[in-house]
């Protein structure tokens, strides 16, 4: 084969750029951080991180809309608590009250603290959490009593917040249910409960100051400790809802976290160089670029005419 | 015998070598030109004396007459040439379209932030707050974020229609180019063809031979040198003129005529109604011109990157489709009920693209649809939270109803996503391709070297033993002269 001096210096020239730019590769590897900068340096991969990336955001997301929805539960629910507090308090009342041992005097006391709670439970329905009604149904932005036209003004459904691709979990637990019967008449004109039990002492529910009329501490033992313990009931059972989504809640959360842990070493793993392997591999490329400009120093040198005189 | 005829010999010698001497002189000149083939004297003994006749001296056998130098060859390898030009034509071809997919790569910013996922992340994260909290700040967002969602796609849009018009200037400039080269390697046939003067010459018994007068090397050199530059741009076929030198070339499968002898055929160009430029007269009849750097353009263009634009439009109907038809079903903060979201200037989805999808500027914030009802609960965001759920699944029950993501089973993340894919495929197989094709156009040119290549020991080694052969001829004449002294001053005196 004939060889000439062009041929081996293309030659050099050659394998010197393929070193270059691998070494370039390399560096460039080391200096992002990441195995690839265009989607053609290894098509799978990108896409394999792209998918990554969105599955992390997307749990992110889940994530951060189970946490507003904790939120909202615990609120609910210590407002829950302190309604099953009030209640629990004016069925003691009740019971005292029906005492037929009373005089007047201790009845429109206890009246007076029936009333107070009264007003104490218009506070609980209109509790809320950074601004939203937790009681109003989807209608949060709205105090669900409106104590001017003593009504209820919340509705029943469900606030619902994703918590995976396919599962809407609701975050709230309408007052519906709860408030409207301590609150307002019932349909067929019956009085709240409290209101019965103010008039059932002898007092004017509306200002307990106010006597009506003889009690009725029958009715009071029959119906209305009957009715509160209904309430109080209702309120566990609502509060026991609450306390249920609030854990299913925090296991999602746990396990949308673990998934965001694994998805995000997995895309660590898909995108990000093992520094000590690409450095190791610049070193030998290093080694490799010296070796080769030290023999292309060697070789291109000589020809005949050195020797010629 | 003529009593001089030595000294003509020597003088011929003389004469000989120090040809020789040039031509390795002019070889060792022109190492590094490219294109450049290394040239051989072809050196002869001169017509020897005497052919025997009956009116011819009878001296014993025929005498020498010396050297003569018969032509100057260059030395070339024509199959090899071949398979160059061969393999420079699939380089051109992956170089060009590794370059336009370089350019629509970087343009997109996948992986990494700031590109089309980003942004849909964004926008319908931005619904999901609102199902969560349809609040005038929440609102404010989804708007913005659509609005930055809008300006992606328009400014995307744009870059992807000006890297199209750089495709179509860089077609342009190449076929000028191609044109060009064309026209010189004319020039240079009709020039060779002159010193050539090659021409047939009929022998008495009737059979035909090709006579040149010279052997135009170095113009021959030009010529292929231009030959490989134009293997580049297509797929080209040359063929020789046997008696005039001169080549004709063809280009494409069509074997559409570039130059025929002296003349040139330039390959006319035409553009399309949307400003696209081919090769060709019109629409109807275009010229085909393999592969090369010139189809690499074409195909990236109207493939790689339409591709690219065309994912664009279906991407931004789908968007526009899903998310006006579930918007419509909603109403406003005031229970009116809701407008399309985006904007479809004929009514359906067959204006919209991404260059110029946009807000229904009638939208304000008060007025996205979040909820159902007249008006909506002040926390209903049933609606806007059907928008969110887009992001993972389309509807198969709403508009578009053809082509796009939905059609291909896909959302829109993922559809981008394979797009990328695709994208990216195709950039692995031109930039391996264009590797590829450089190593062996590479290998390729050390094969014709190993013929054309001046070797510089070789040309040294000549060099000395013409100079031998020249110092030989001058002690030639040398002792001729000595002889001739011998009989024309020394003989017949005595004494």
């Amino acid at each position: 084969m004939r060889i000439t001096q062009n041929m081996m210096t293309g030659r050099v020239m050659t394998n010197l750029w393929q070193n270059m730019s691998e070494m370039d590769k390399l560096n460039e590897e080391i200096s992002s951080g990441k195995k690839f900068r265009n989607s053609s340096d290894d098509p799978a991969a990108v896409l394999a991180s792209m998918q990554l990336t969105s599955a992390i955001k997307t749990a992110q997301q889940f994530s951060a809309n189970i946490d507003q929805g904790i939120g909202l539960l615990n609120t609910t629910d210590g407002a829950l608590q302190q309604l099953g507090d009030v209640l629990n308090r004016v069925k003691e009342l009740a019971v005292q009250g029906a005492s037929a041992a009373l005089d007047n005097t201790a009845r429109q006391a206890i009246a007076s603290e029936v009333y107070q709670l009264k007003e104490q439970i218009k506070n609980i329905a209109n509790t809320d959490h950074g601004g939203k009604y937790v009681f109003a149904g989807t209608d949060f932005y709205h105090p669900p009593w409106d104590d001017t036209a003593q009504t209820w003004q919340g509705n029943g459904n469900n606030v619902k917040y994703k918590i995976g691709q396919t599962t809407d979990l609701p975050v709230n637990i309408p007052g519906d249910a709860i408030f409207k019967q301590l609150l307002t008449p019932s349909s067929s004109g019956q009085p709240p409960v409290l209101d019965q039990l103010i008039q059932d002492l002898g007092f004017n529910p509306n200002n307990p100051s106010q006597a009506t009329g003889s009690a009725n501490l029958q009715n009071i033992t029959s119906n209305d400790i009957t009715a509160l313990q209904a309430n109080i009931d209702n309120v566990l059972t609502n509060r026991s809802e609450a306390g249920a989504r609030e854990n299913r809640l925090q296991m999602s959360r746990d396990r949308l976290n673990e998934q965001a842990t694994n998805l995000t070493g997995l895309l660590s793993k898909t995108q990000d160089i093992d520094l000590a392997q690409v450095i190791t591999q610049l070193k030998s490329q290093e080694n490799t670029y010296n070796a080769s400009l030290a023999t292309a120093a060697q070789i291109l040198q000589p020809s005949l005419l050195d020797f010629l005189k | 015998m003529n009593t001089f005829f030595g000294l003509e010999i020597g003088s011929r010698a003389l004469q000989a070598n120090q040809t020789a001497i040039d031509v390795t002189g002019n070889n060792i000149a022109n190492a590094s030109t490219e294109g450049y083939s290394r040239q051989r004297v072809s050196l002869a003994a001169a017509e020897p004396y005497t052919v025997p006749a009956f009116n011819s001296p009878a001296s014993a056998g025929q005498l020498g007459t010396g050297v003569t130098v018969e032509q100057l060859q260059r030395l070339r390898d024509t199959l090899s040439d071949m398979m160059y030009r061969n393999q420079v034509k699939q380089q051109g071809y992956w170089d060009s379209q590794n370059d336009v997919l370089n350019k629509i790569q970087s343009l997109v910013s996948e992986p990494g932030g700031a590109g089309l996922s980003d942004q849909l992340q964004q926008f319908f994260s931005a619904w999901q707050e609102l199902g969560k909290d349809p609040s005038p700040a929440n609102r404010t967002i989804v708007l913005q974020n659509a609005n930055g969602l809008v300006d992606f796609l328009h400014d995307f849009s744009a870059q992807l229609g000006e890297a199209n018009q750089g495709f179509n200037s860089t077609l342009t400039a190449k076929i000028a180019e191609l044109n060009t080269i064309a026209g010189q390697i004319a020039d240079l046939n009709s020039q060779i063809s002159k010193v050539e003067l090659g021409h047939q010459v009929t022998a008495p018994n009737g059979s035909t031979t090709i006579v040149r007068v010279n052997n135009a090397n170095d113009l021959r050199d030009k010529r292929d040198l231009l030959l490989d530059k134009l293997a580049a741009y297509g797929d080209i076929k040359t063929v020789e003129d046997a008696v005039s030198g001169m080549v004709s070339v063809t280009i494409g499968p069509g074997n559409t005529l570039l130059v025929s002898g002296d003349a040139v055929a330039p390959i006319p160009t035409y553009t399309d109604a949307q400003g696209n430029v081919f090769p060709g007269n019109n629409a109807s009849s275009p010229i085909d011109l393999g592969n090369g750097v010139i189809k690499g353009y074409l195909d990236g263009r109207d493939q790689s990157l339409k591709n690219v634009q065309d994912a664009l439009d279906q991407f931004a109907q789908e968007l526009v489709g899903q998310v006006n038809a579930i918007h419509t079903a909603g109403n406003d903060v005031y229970g009116n009920p809701g407008q399309k979201f985006f904007l479809d200037p004929n009514g359906n989805l067959t204006g919209v693209t991404a260059a110029t999808i946009a807000l229904n500027p009638n939208i304000t914030q008060d007025k996205i649809a979040a909820g159902t009802g007249n008006p909506p609960a002040s926390g209903d965001g049933s609606q806007a939270q059907k928008i969110a759920n887009l992001q993972y699944a389309l509807d198969s029950s709403l508009p578009p109803t053809s082509g796009g993501p939905l059609t291909a089973g896909q959302t829109l993340d993922s559809f981008w996503q394979t797009t990328i894919f695709n994208l990216g495929l195709e950039g692995q197989q031109a930039t391996g391709q264009s590797t590829n094709h450089q190593l062996m156009v590479k290998q390729l040119d050390n094969q014709r070297q190993q013929t054309s290549g001046v070797s510089m020991d070789e040309e040294m080694t000549n060099m000395l033993k013409f100079q031998h052969g020249y110092n030989a001829a001058a002690r030639l004449i040398t002792v001729m002269d000595s002889m001739i002294d011998t009989i024309v001053n020394r003989m017949g005196i005595t004494g």
